[in-house]
């Protein structure tokens, strides 16, 4: 029996070490550890709650804003607190960009180097690189010209010797499945991925500030006013045009490369499917309400244990990426999202809390300074001093 | 620099990098520094070198959210930087190798690299019961940083984190955690403080150092002036408001909708250096406080400890602007010549035989000159 300890797992967030146990090429228990501790749960305790969502957020900075979301939902749901409705429409905005952002660059940059031989694209033909480019999808970039700018770009890493991040990788195992020209592609848009993560991702900078760790989360709204006519407003028809053409951007890059990849790529690691599978299936608690957030009827993502959805290669007459890519799973019945008040989403700040008989906190910490008198005579005395001496030296 | 039978023309036409490219990204960096234009061809000659300088990037008490920062580089991308600019030999988040594979790598560059190459560290670094609160390899965080930083040319801490210890650090600080230039007394590094760091100024650093083979001046946190020299309160956009003193007064209200100063919703502008306001981030698109939200100080040191509550107003800040200092002469004014006709009626009130009419009270306000 062979013990297997990989440590550090990498292309992760954290630190992670997996011990296994392995008798005749068969893992017979296996043991995971994360081998990092912040105690964050410790650093909380005893903070504002108003705040915590900062603190929180940096749980994770790969999947940044989701921890933060959680954390202002939190505090909301014990103090009972509503929502106003465009404040939740921004934060499903922001947490629909991250969710896109998040796929792509888990799958692009993350995982893709477990399937994918960087060495092996240098032997691809591009111009066969090209037709199967075009047969898998409409993407725009996918001249064999431009594969073979790809291929020299690399051969120049390689050759120098530096091969930067694809310097510690297995290339040539036989755990590699894919031909040469499927490795092309996969590298080619592995860089395009790349760019195309760091232009997308500005949705968030325009509704948070910065990405990673936006910073326009409030406990009872968001910090994003909303003001047509306003060109200090966060939300204006300026930077709605700007995520307009952001979000279409990212809808094209999802159809034009980053399914069809998913799918061309799986299509060569089918028995991976099954491999180390647990229950095979999750529960899923649901997001995206486009109306009350405590009622799962207005969820975009339902609530609840989806159903097991078939392989889609399993299916007869769907054995080709190019078939599976349009199996889809089926729209889920669900009430038409109420339309939105239009006097509301044009006027109505987006922060302004409307609570059930409660104050926001920030305007009761604000009103309980004023009630500190001493304080605040303390100050006017020393404004009164300070303008006694302006007189005086007048 | 460049061997001999390869020019740099050569050398870039290898790398899929048009000279115009190389040029343009160049320039960027020097802008960014706020380094004079007869730098550029110094510039483009270290950063098209043929052997390309090879970075270690260690993952220590952190969030990951530094090494997404740098997935942010926009001007240049990061493709760039990690395939043409350096060579990004190890980083956990993204390189390809794992366990066995990624421990070797490592040693290799700290073997046949000693002395040459560069250390990028994110994340705090664990003191508390010997370290056992952050192993990689089966090493204590510790233990990594004193070998691998030791053997390096350069040091960069990025993130509050590696900065001074950051979130990890705070209140009680259940790990002991330090951050890596107190972790590791005696070594120069670089702070790149941020939560995250901006990636523009990290890759700014780069290419100066790779231009010149030296750090930029540094201020008393070991943090490059170029980036840290200025208070966000000065180079930011609604500081004619705080002047004028437009006041945010509840979230939403109207100021809030016109951008107006957030300094009474407890943004920490005022206290923290940072070019934020210039540099943005993701492409120069925005930063928190256009996203109408306060500053929360924090490239400033121990911030979490030191500017939370976030939401509470800055007790002081001194310097009022002309129109602030106007309205408090003006205020100065009433109350003095208020407290004059009370004193002046008192008087009258008190003393009830009157002068003879044409000479003059003594109770007017006091002028001593």
């Amino acid at each position: 029996m062979a013990r297997i300890v990989v440590d550090p797992v990498t292309r992760i967030e954290g630190h992670l070490r997996i011990e296994a146990n392995l008798e005749g090429g068969k893992i017979t228990d296996a043991w995971s550890s994360g081998t990092m501790f912040r105690g964050i749960e410790l650093v909380l305790r005893g903070r504002d709650p108003r705040e915590a969502w900062i603190w929180a957020q940096r749980i994770c900075g790969v999947c940044t804003m989701v921890h933060a979301i959680a954390s202002v939902r939190a505090v909301e749901n014990a103090l009972q607190i509503e929502v106003p409705e465009n404040a939740s429409i921004v934060r499903n905005l922001i947490a629909g960009a991250q969710m896109i952002h998040d796929h792509v660059v888990h799958f692009y940059h993350l995982h893709a180097l477990d399937w994918v031989d960087v060495a092996s694209a240098l032997k691809a033909d591009p111009a066969k690189t090209s037709q199967l480019a075009q047969s898998i999808s409409n993407c725009e970039k996918s001249s064999a010209s431009y594969f073979r700018g790809v291929q020299q770009r690399i051969k120049g890493v390689i050759d120098s010797g530096q091969l930067s991040l694809f310097a510690s990788g297995y290339w040539g195992h036989p755990a590699y499945l894919l031909p040469p020209e499927a490795n092309l592609l996969a590298v080619a848009h592995y860089l395009e991925a790349l760019t195309w993560q760091s232009e997308f991702i500005r949705i968030h900078a325009v509704l948070g500030g910065k990405n990673p760790h936006p910073q326009s989360f409030l406990v009872g709204g968001m910090s994003t006013a909303m003001d047509p006519n306003e060109p200090g407003a966060v939300i204006n028809p300026e930077t709605i045009g700007l995520m307009r053409d952001l979000v279409r951007g990212a809808r094209k890059f999802v159809e034009d490369y980053y399914v069809p990849d998913v799918l061309a790529i799986a299509s060569f690691y089918k028995d991976w499917f099954t491999r180390g599978e647990g229950l095979g299936n999750f529960l899923c608690y649901g997001d995206y309400a486009s109306g009350d957030r405590d009622d799962p009827a207005t969820f975009l993502f339902p609530r609840g244990t989806p159903p097991r959805l078939p392989n889609p290669w399993s299916m007869p007459g769907t054995n080709t990426p190019k078939a599976a890519q349009t199996t889809s799973i089926p729209p889920r019945a669900r009430p038409t999202p109420n339309t939105p008040d239009r006097k509301l989403l044009t006027i109505t700040s987006m922060s302004t809390p409307n609570t059930r008989g409660l104050r926001h906190p920030a305007t009761m910490a604000r009103r309980w300074r004023w009630a500190r008198w001493p304080v605040w005579w303390s100050a006017m005395r020393r404004e009164v001093k300070r303008s006694v001496i302006a007189w005086t030296e007048f | 620099m460049l061997p001999p039978r390869k020019n740099l023309n050569d050398a870039l036409r290898a790398r899929g990098v048009t000279r115009r490219q190389l040029v343009k990204f160049c320039s960027t960096m020097l802008a960014t520094l706020a380094l004079p234009d007869r730098y550029l061809s110094r510039s483009v000659a270290a950063v098209s070198q043929a052997k390309k300088p090879v970075l270690v990037w260690l993952q220590f008490q952190d969030c990951t959210g530094c090494s997404e920062s740098i997935l942010r580089s926009s001007h240049p991308g990061v493709a760039e930087i990690v395939l043409d600019l350096l060579s990004w030999e190890y980083h956990e988040v993204l390189m390809a190798g794992a366990g066995d594979a990624a421990s070797k790598t490592l040693d290799r560059i700290v073997k046949e690299h000693k002395g040459e190459y560069l250390v990028v560290v994110e994340g705090a670094v664990p003191m508390a019961d010997g370290g056992m609160y952050c192993t990689i390899g089966g090493r204590t965080a510790i233990d990594i940083a004193r070998e691998v930083c030791g053997n390096a040319a350069a040091t960069i801490a990025v993130g509050a984190c590696a900065f001074d210890g950051g979130l990890v650090r705070s209140g009680p600080n259940p790990t002991g955690a330090l951050g890596l230039q107190e972790a590791v007394p005696g070594l120069k590094v670089v702070n790149m403080a941020g939560c995250p760091h901006n990636p523009a100024n990290t890759v700014a650093l780069l290419v100066h150092y790779l231009t010149f083979h030296d750090i930029p001046d540094l201020d008393q946190y070991n943090r490059p002036l170029f980036a840290y020299g200025r208070v966000v309160h000065d180079l930011c956009e609604r500081r004619a408001h705080y002047d004028a003193g437009r006041f945010v007064a509840e979230w939403g209200d109207e100021g809030h909708r016109k951008g107006w100063c957030l300094y009474k919703m407890g943004c920490k502008g005022p206290e923290a250096t940072f070019n934020c306001p210039i540099v943005q981030w993701n492409d120069h698109t925005s930063w928190p406080v256009r996203a109408g939200h306060g500053c929360i100080a924090c490239a400033s040191p121990r911030f979490w400890d030191h500017m939370s509550p976030f939401y509470e107003q800055l007790p002081s800040v001194p310097g009022f602007g002309v129109e602030a200092s106007a309205g408090e002469v003006g205020l100065g004014l009433a109350v003095v010549t208020l407290a004059g006709v009370t004193v002046h009626g008192l008087v009258r009130t008190i003393m009830p035989a009157p002068k003879p009419p044409g000479s003059r009270p003594e109770s007017v306000p006091e002028r001593k000159n």
